[in-house]
Parts: C-alpha cells; sequence; structure tokens
C-alpha cells in the first residue's frame, strides 16, 4: 500500500496516496470527473489532450511553493499539494481546450452513434461555451474509412487522443494503429491501410472519446439513451468478461465490457461482443413439446414437469443427468438435489478445447465449468457424455448450447446438428426444439437468466437478464427444482411457487 | 565590460576571419586546435570544468538560455549508466542560421568544444542531431570526424588515458519539431519526432532513457575558448547576466545581412547601422524579430534594446537565438505574421489539442484579414486563441515559440490589423471561403 498524504481539493482536506494520478484520485475523493481525452485507466499515460488542466500549488523544483497549471492525469499526488478544479485559469484553459477540440468538429451529434454517451459532448456540455467563434471552414476529412470487419473510422470526429494507437501495443503486444502525418493534417490510420485484425478490435468504439471509432455492427441501430442497459458477465469463455448488455425494443443490440479490476478491466473480446444473432434467435419454444410417434404434441408445463419426474424416478439411480457448462451455480445445485433424490450422480460437459486467444479469451467455452466442478458435479468430456446419453433409459439434459459443445460442433453457428442418440427417454431443457427427445421444456440464453458463475479464477459473478424470455418460460434453475420437487413427491411440489415466467425485473 | 563590437575579441570565428583558413584539422591544429581537449582528458576533473564554465556565465545558445554550467551539473554522478551528450543542430528556427556557419567553416571547433562538454558530463558517445535539409554542413562534420577519429582525437584509449569518446552525427528528416529537446531524443531513438511531456528531464531520463545532456552548437563550440583564455576572460565580454560573444544572424532589409560574432549587450541599432551597414536601399526600420522568429518581434522604436537577454525580456521579447530578422518600412506586418504562421501551421507536432489546431487557426484569420475578409471580431478571438495555446499549457513550448510573434505584432501594430479589418470588403467577409463548409453545423 502506497503511503497516505494530506492534500486539499477545492480547499477541503484529504487524504490520498502518494503518486496516484490526480485525475483519479479528485474523482475517487470527491466525485467530480475532470474532463479527460487522452487519458484512460488502462492505458498508458500520454497527457497530450490537455483537456484535464486544475490548479496545483505544490513546491517547484527550488523549494518554493508554485502555483500553476497542470494536467491531472499525469501530476500524481505529492504530500501538501493544493489543488482547485474550478479556479478562473483551470476552467478558461479547459474551455480553451474545448474550443480548439470543437473548432473542426462536423457537430453531427444528430446523426452519431455516440451521441448520449459521447465524453466531447458530455464535456461541452459540462464546461464548453454553447457558440462556436470560428468563421473559417472546417476541415474536411474522410468520413466513412473501413478498418476492417468491425470498426470504421470518421476522420472529422477525431479529436486524435490516441487511445486507440495505445490500445494495441497495451493489450495484444503489437501495434496497429498510427498516428500519421503532423499537425492539424494528423489522422489515424493502419500500416499501408491494411485492414485492422485481431479479436479486441471492439474496443476501439468503447475507448473512443468521440463518435470516431464506430462498430459497423451497431452503425444507426439504436440511440444509446432509448436503450435498456444492464450490467451481466459474458458466457462465451471461462473469463467471464463484466459485461453490459443493452436491449432495445425487444432486441439485445449490444454487448461491451464493463470494468472489473480482477477480471476483464476495460476489455472484451469480439467473440463475445458479437454474440448477438445468437441471442436474438428466432424460433423460440415458449412451452414445452413431446415427441411421440403421432408427431410433437404441446403439453402444459406442470404436466411436462410431472412426466419428466415420472420417467426420472422410474430409473432412479440409473438416469442421467448432465448440465451444460453455461448452467449457472443456482442450475448446478438444484441439479445436484436432483441427483440426491434419485441417488444418482450429476454431471457436467467439460467441452473440448476451443478457441483461446492468450489475452481474455480461454479455450474453455461457457462460463461455469470451475463452478458446477466446485459444486460437486462432475465434469464428463463429449465422447463420454455421448456414450452415457446413448445407453440411458432416462435421461435430463440442461442447459444452452449443450447439443452443440455435446456434438463438438462451433456452439456459435447455430446451424442445424447431426442427429444424436438420445437413448430410451430423454429430456432436454432448452432455447429450441430438437429432435430424438422425447421431452423438451423451455429454456432462457443466458441474456435471460438471473443466475451466478464462477470463471476460471474463483471469481463469482452475476448474470442478469437482459430480456425478458418468451412468455410462460420459468428461469431454469426453477424448472430444474420444481422437477426436483416432484421426483421427492414433496406436498406443496404442486403449487411451484417459483415457477414463474422469468419476468425481467425493472 | 563595454567594448565596442569591432574590438571585441572572437572567440568563436577568429579563425573563419583569417583569409584561407579552410577548416581541415591541420589548420585547426595550427590554431591551437584540440589543445583544450588534450588538456581536459589528460589534467583537469569534469567538476572542475563544470565550475569553469559555471564561473563563466556561459548561457545555452539554443533559445532558452539557460545556464550551461548548471544544466551540466544536473547530470548523476556515478549513475553506472551510459550519459549521453546530444549537440542540437537542427537548426529550424525561421531567421536562425548561425550554427551552419561552424558547422561548415569549422567543424572541428564544434567537435572540440563538443568532446570537452562530453568529458564535464562523464558522456563517452555523442550524437549531433542535424536539421535534415543541413546536408552539406553534416558533411563537413563527418569528414572532421573521420579527420579526428584518424588523428587519435577520438576513439579509445585517448591521449594515453581510458577515457574513450565516440561521435556520430545523425540527420533529421526536415521537422522543425525535432529541435526541441525532447523531440530530438525520440526522432534519434527512431520514433516520431514528438516531445515528451517533462518530468521526466533529460538529465535524469534522455535519450534511451539515459542520462543526457542536450547543447546548443555554438553553446559546446564556446567551452574551447572559454578553457583556453579562462571564465575571466569570457566575462569580460558581454554583460553581467549575459556574459560572452553571442553569433548574431542578421537577415532581411539590411546592406551586409549575414553572421556575425558581436559582445553580448550589443544595440540593434548599431548592428544594423554599423555592423550589416545600414538598412538596404536607404529605407526606414519598422519592426526587427529579435532573436529567430519565436521570440517576437519589435517596433523600430525599440531598436535601442541591447542584445541580452535582460534588456530584450524587459522589453517583452526574448534573446532566443539571436536571428535578427529586420523589416523596412515597406514591409506588411500582417504579411510576416501570415508567413510564420504558415510555418508554425505546418511545423506542429500535434499531439496539443490546442497547438494542433490553434495553428491552423491563427493562419485562417490572419490570412483572411490579409486578403480583406477580415471580421470585426477577429483580433478579439485572434487575442483569446493565443491566450488559449500559450502560457505553459502544451507539452512543450513550441505552442508558446509560436504565441510570441502573433502576440507582439498585435501589440506592436494594432493599428495595420486594425485598418486591414477596417477596409475589409463586407461582400468578402461574408463570402464563402474558397473551401466549402462542410455540413452537419
Ligand atoms: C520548437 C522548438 C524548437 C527548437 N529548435 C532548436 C534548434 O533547432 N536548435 C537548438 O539548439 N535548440 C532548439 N530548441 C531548444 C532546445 O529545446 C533546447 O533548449 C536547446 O537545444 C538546449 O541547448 P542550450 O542549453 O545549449 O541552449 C528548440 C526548442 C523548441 C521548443
Ligand atoms: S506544444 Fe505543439 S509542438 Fe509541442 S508537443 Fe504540443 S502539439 Fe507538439
Ligand atoms: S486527459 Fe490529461 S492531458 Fe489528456
Amino acid at each position: 500500500m502506497p503511503e497516505t498524504v494530506p492534500i486539499t481539493i477545492n480547499d477541503q482536506d484529504f487524504e490520498a496516496p502518494a503518486g496516484a494520478p490526480l485525475i483519479d484520485v479528485i474523482q475517487e475523493l470527491t466525485g467530480e470527473e475532470v474532463p479527460r481525452f487522452c487519458y484512460h485507466r488502462d492505458l498508458p499515460v500520454v497527457g497530450s489532450c490537455r483537456m484535464c488542466q486544475v490548479e496545483v500549488e505544490a513546491p517547484g523544483p527550488g523549494g518554493a511553493l508554485r502555483k500553476a497549471l497542470a494536467i491531472s492525469c499525469r501530476t500524481p499526488v505529492a504530500k501538501g499539494m493544493k489543488i482547485w478544479t474550478q479556479t478562473p485559469a483551470a476552467q478558461t484553459a479547459r474551455k480553451g481546450v474545448l474550443e480548439f477540440l470543437l473548432k473542426d468538429h462536423p457537430l453531427d451529434c444528430p446523426i452519431c452513434d455516440k451521441a448520449g454517451e459521447c465524453p466531447l459532448q458530455n464535456f461541452t456540455y459540462q464546461e464548453g461555451q454553447s457558440e462556436g467563434r470560428s468563421v473559417d471552414p472546417r476541415r474536411k476529412r474522410r468520413k466513412r474509412v473501413s478498418l476492417g470487419d468491425v470498426i470504421v473510422l470518421d476522420e472529422e470526429r477525431c479529436v486524435l487522443c490516441s487511445r486507440c494507437v495505445r490500445f494495441f501495443p497495451e493489450v495484444e503486444g503489437r501495434t496497429q494503429l498510427q498516428v500519421l502525418n503532423m499537425g492539424n493534417r494528423s489522422h489515424i490510420g493502419t500500416f499501408d491501410n491494411q485492414p485492422l485484425q485481431g479479436n479486441y478490435q471492439g474496443n476501439l468504439a468503447d475507448i473512443c472519446p468521440v463518435g470516431a471509432l464506430t462498430l459497423k455492427d451497431f452503425r444507426f441501430q439504436a440511440r444509446v439513451w432509448n436503450t435498456h442497459s444492464v450490467p451481466s458477465t459474458c458466457t462465451r469463455c471461462s473469463r467471464g468478461c463484466a459485461v453490459m448488455v443493452d436491449a432495445y425494443r425487444g432486441r439485445l443490440v449490444r454487448i461491451r465490457p464493463r470494468y472489473d479490476a480482477k477480471v476483464n478491466r476495460s476489455w472484451m473480446c469480439d467473440f463475445g461482443r458479437f454474440q448477438l444473432q445468437d441471442l436474438n434467435l428466432p424460433g423460440r419454444l415458449s412451452g414445452a413439446i413431446q415427441e411421440q410417434q403421432q408427431g410433437l404434441r404441446e403439453l402444459p408445463l406442470e404436466q411436462a414437469l410431472e412426466t419428466a419426474a415420472e420417467n426420472l424416478r422410474a430409473e432412479a439411480s440409473q438416469s442421467f443427468l448432465l448440465a451444460s457448462n453455461y448452467a449457472t451455480l443456482e442450475v448446478g445445485q438444484a441439479l445436484m438435489e436432483l441427483a440426491k433424490s434419485l441417488q444418482t450422480e450429476a454431471y457436467f460437459l467439460k467441452p473440448s478445447a476451443w478457441g483461446g486467444d492468450g489475452i481474455l479469451r480461454t479455450d474453455d467455452p461457457g462460463p461455469n465449468s470451475f463452478g458446477l466442478q466446485e459444486l460437486g458435479l462432475k465434469a464428463l468430456a463429449p465422447d463420454q457424455a455421448r456414450e452415457r446419453l446413448a445407453a440411458a433409459e432416462a435421461s435430463l439434459l440442461v442447459g444452452e448450447k449443450l447439443l452443440p459443445l455435446l456434438l463438438q460442433q462451433d456452439p456459435t453457428a447455430g446451424s442445424t446438428l447431426p442427429p444424436i442418440d438420445t437413448g430410451r427417454t430423454a429430456i432436454l431443457v432448452d432455447t429450441h426444439l430438437r429432435s430424438g427427445f422425447a421431452l423438451t421444456l423451455p429454456g432462457l440464453t443466458w441474456a435471460e437468466t438471473q443466475g451466478r458463475v464462477k470463471n476460471l479464477d474463483g471469481h463469482t459473478r452475476i448474470l442478469r437478464p437482459a430480456l425478458p424470455g418468451p412468455d410462460g418460460v420459468p428461469q431454469t434453475h426453477d424448472l430444474v427444482q420444481s422437477l426436483c420437487a416432484r421426483v421427492r413427491r414433496d406436498p406443496d411440489a404442486h403449487s411451484t411457487p417459483n415457477l414463474q415466467p422469468s419476468g425481467m425485473p425493472v | 565590460m563595454s567594448q565596442s563590437f569591432q574590438d571585441s575579441p572572437k572567440f568563436l570565428t577568429e579563425r573563419l576571419l583569417r583569409d584561407g583558413y579552410g577548416g581541415t584539422l591541420a589548420e585547426y591544429r595550427a590554431a591551437g586546435g584540440y589543445e583544450q581537449w588534450r588538456r581536459a582528458v589528460t589534467s583537469l576533473q569534469p567538476a572542475e570544468i563544470i565550475d569553469l564554465v559555471k564561473d563563466s556565465g556561459l548561457r545555452g545558445r539554443g533559445g532558452a538560455g539557460f545556464p550551461t554550467g548548471l544544466k551540466w551539473s544536473f547530470m548523476p554522478k556515478d549513475s553506472g549508466k551510459p550519459h549521453y551528450l546530444l549537440v542540437n543542430s537542427d537548426e529550424s528556427e525561421p531567421g536562425t542560421f548561425k550554427d551552419r556557419l561552424l558547422l561548415e567553416k569549422d567543424p572541428h571547433l564544434v567537435l572540440e568544444g563538443a568532446a570537452i562538454s562530453a568529458f564535464a558530463i562523464g558522456a563517452r558517445t555523442i550524437y549531433i542531431y542535424v536539421r535534415g535539409e543541413y546536408v552539406y554542413p553534416r558533411e563537413c562534420l563527418d569528414r572532421a570526424i573521420q579527420e579526428a577519429y584518424e588523428a587519435g582525437l577520438l576513439g579509445q584509449k585517448l591521449f594515453g588515458t581510458d577515457w574513450s569518446l565516440d561521435i556520430y552525427t545523425h540527420p533529421g528528416a526536415g521537422a522543425y519539431i525535432c529541435g526541441e529537446e525532447t523531440a530530438l531524443m525520440e526522432s534519434l531513438e527512431g520514433k516520431r519526432g514528438h516531445p515528451r511531456p517533462k518530468p521526466p528531464f533529460p538529465a535524469g531520463y534522455g535519450a534511451w532513457g539515459q542520462p543526457t545532456t542536450i547543447n546548443n552548437v555554438e553553446t559546446v563550440a564556446n567551452a574551447r575558448p572559454i578553457l583556453e583564455h579562462g571564465a575571466g576572460a569570457f566575462r569580460s565580454v558581454g554583460t553581467k547576466n549575459s556574459p560572452g560573444t553571442i553569433l548574431v544572424g542578421v537577415s532581411g532589409h539590411v546592406n551586409r545581412p549575414g553572421v556575425y560574432e558581436l559582445p553580448m549587450g550589443v544595440p540593434v541599432r548599431t548592428v544594423v547601422d554599423q555592423v550589416c551597414g545600414g538598412m538596404r536601399n536607404g529605407k526606414a526600420l519598422k519592426a526587427f524579430y529579435v532573436g529567430g522568429s519565436s521570440t517576437g518581434l519589435l517596433p523600430a522604436k525599440d531598436a535601442d534594446v541591447t542584445l541580452d537577454h535582460d534588456a530584450v525580456r524587459e522589453r517583452g521579447v526574448m534573446l532566443g537565438t539571436a536571428g535578427l530578422i529586420v523589416m523596412d518600412e515597406d514591409t506588411s506586418i500582417i504579411r510576416a505574421t501570415r508567413v510564420l504562421a504558415d510555418f508554425y501551421d505546418h511545423e506542429t507536432c500535434g499531439q496539443c489539442s490546442q497547438c494542433r489546431v490553434g495553428m491552423e487557426w491563427s493562419y485562417q484569420i490572419i490570412r483572411r484579414i490579409e486578403e480583406g475578409r477580415g471580421h470585426p471580431s477577429d483580433l478579439k478571438t485572434f487575442a483569446d486563441l493565443i491566450q488559449n495555446f500559450s502560457g505553459g499549457k502544451t507539452i512543450c513550448a513550441f505552442a508558446d515559440g509560436a504565441a510570441m510573434p502573433f502576440k507582439t505584432a498585435l501589440l506592436h501594430f494594432r493599428e495595420e490589423w486594425e485598418e486591414a479589418i477596417r477596409r475589409a470588403n463586407p461582400q468578402m467577409a461574408d463570402s464563402p471561403s474558397e473551401e466549402p463548409q462542410t455540413a452537419g453545423t
């Protein structure tokens, strides 16, 4: 722990860690967000935009006190420092910077995806002036530069903070973007106009403090103030990056990283970010379906659960219980209880290693292998699991992505799966109807799920529903609990108080 | 103290004033060359040299006038790390061309002075960063370096001691900003020439992160005469706070433009009328940039100002590199300012928001006024812009330097600007500029 030293901020006394950047200390201690463009907590500090100036009094090189403007992002806390954020000198300096940044800015906020969550817009409201004084032409620059599959660049909006330039060496260990040319002819570009590469391009849209780098995927999809945003956890690998999930008119429109010091800091990978298609899939199962010789039959959920319970009870310890590693801790717990009631074991599918990138994305697809193992579920490799399933008299398969992972297929492709040998009576909880199962109960995607998962390092993180599931579909852990109660013939099993549709807490 | 400029010693240029001096090693040695280098290595301690230079009162000739001995004393002792001396010959300031004279005509003086300076700060490697366009001066330096190596004046085990010294030249690629000390280091390291934020300062963390001192060509050249003649002799020339001689590069509307070694404290009027043979075509003096464009200009009535740090500062400008640009009565201050604004707009590195945009904006305003499209609000806006990009708000001193000619032109020639705006054609002012406005505003 660094030593804490006394300082004052706007004439109030505080204790702050020596050496910490003022910009963070001011925000932590007073809540005031000093405007900034080039500073980003997870990137090397360059101190070039000059937006974060405050007035600081501290001993100068000779020891005498000196009061001067300083950039708060690159000024470390020192003992006895006096800081003022709102003196006329500081305000004028920042206003001046804003005026320069807006001089060439196209002010096309009405058609800009960043509007509403734009630091340039916010800081201008916070402390800029409302009228531009320039009567000279704004510099024309390229409006739509494709930087690869993910990002499109609008040079006119760029404030040259160089966050994107610093991002690649910092996160990927290689340079992709550079400031090209100099002075006001500077612009961002790649070497030789190559497209951006790799699994982390999407982060540029998050760290860009203006609308210069935007996601092709999100372009013109929604105004951000109309989206409903929920903090959750990405489930596409065992890292479990903290995310915000943004929904708009009943569809997911964006997933973006949320700061988590222990897991992903400010970043997430593109594989996790661009999974919306997978989550907005049509053809969702909203009730239970029984497969019979005469064809498919819809069953009321209660009746389906009763049927499932009978099937499992009949085979008891011979039944096979398998969760996908997308299953939450709550689902895992319910399955463990069920296994106890049946005097059998519960398993989870430990998928084949797939797709790690050595940065954030791990090669374990699915968020909860660690947590399920810890609960006592036994790991099964896909081929072992398929064998067991084929041999089982009765089985219960629970969890998102279970079938593709079981079949060692790309779980993200959403393509039709090859048939699978499901033994005699197989029961599936899934989002879509699959053939070969005696009974299919409706499941939820992770973006509709309430629950917890534990990442590869043992950090427990929360999933929160960003969308309601289809009408009448309960949370999967409630479904499994209810099934368990019926297997045990609990007296109140039929009242199923928790078996409510998975409403979205508002 | 105040000898007339004719009697003043020529510490740097005495050889050049002789007929037929070619600056070869043989000629330079015949004039006592490299004796001070030998003396430093064989019989002086680095600390003694630093003290001597402190006593001489030598101040940097690269622009800021920082006391050289003091700068050297910032270098760590026994750091166990390699130390570097960087010799700044980027010389790109408009109006400054004095280092070039030494590089071309007496390169061994530069090498000897640099060698002594390096010894004083414990550096065994010197990089001389030469302005990219200075192809010939660099050839002269390279030739001299080769001669010095061949004569055993550079290299390993010098003069039978353990001391060694290597000197390399490094060409710039044509960017003014690379004369700024930390941009120079970045450029030398093979990166974009972007000034670094300070601290850390070069003496602690310089080129390749090692203790580094950076000095101007003329500054290091003075090390030889200071050792040769002593601190007292150096101090006996010039003024109390600005001792010694200075190379004054005079350009513009005088009869004999050129580089002159003059005692510090010589009045500008004397330089124009006596040293340079008066104004060209008998015109009247209108204004002069004192020490390169970034130091600002003064009007003719200030021609009594003497060329030393204190005197010019009192008039609100700086001595800089003593590049005196003389302008006669026919000169348009607005046009002169626009030419400089064009330069600064082209040369700003563009890291800092205010400097990147402020230079172009300034240029646009000045050009509009010059072309008869000025707005009544322009001067207020321009003055505010200058305020907003200067005063230590940016990473390096470029923006503060650019502010000087703008500020002083507005201050001393307000009438001329106002007149131009008054005469502006109101229709022109409201007509669209040649570049179309972008949509969306
Ligand atoms: C924009 C800018 C350009 C500069 N260009 C030069 C230059 O070309 N030559 C030079 O000696 N110093 C130049 N300087 C000054 C150097 O940063 C530095 O102060 C100087 O080399 C130190 O040497 P001195 O102590 O011997 O004066 C420049 C400074 C700035 C801010
Ligand atoms: S002041 Fe200008 S030249 Fe200096 S670092 Fe900033 S942008 Fe570059
Ligand atoms: S945020 Fe501090 S200089 Fe950019």
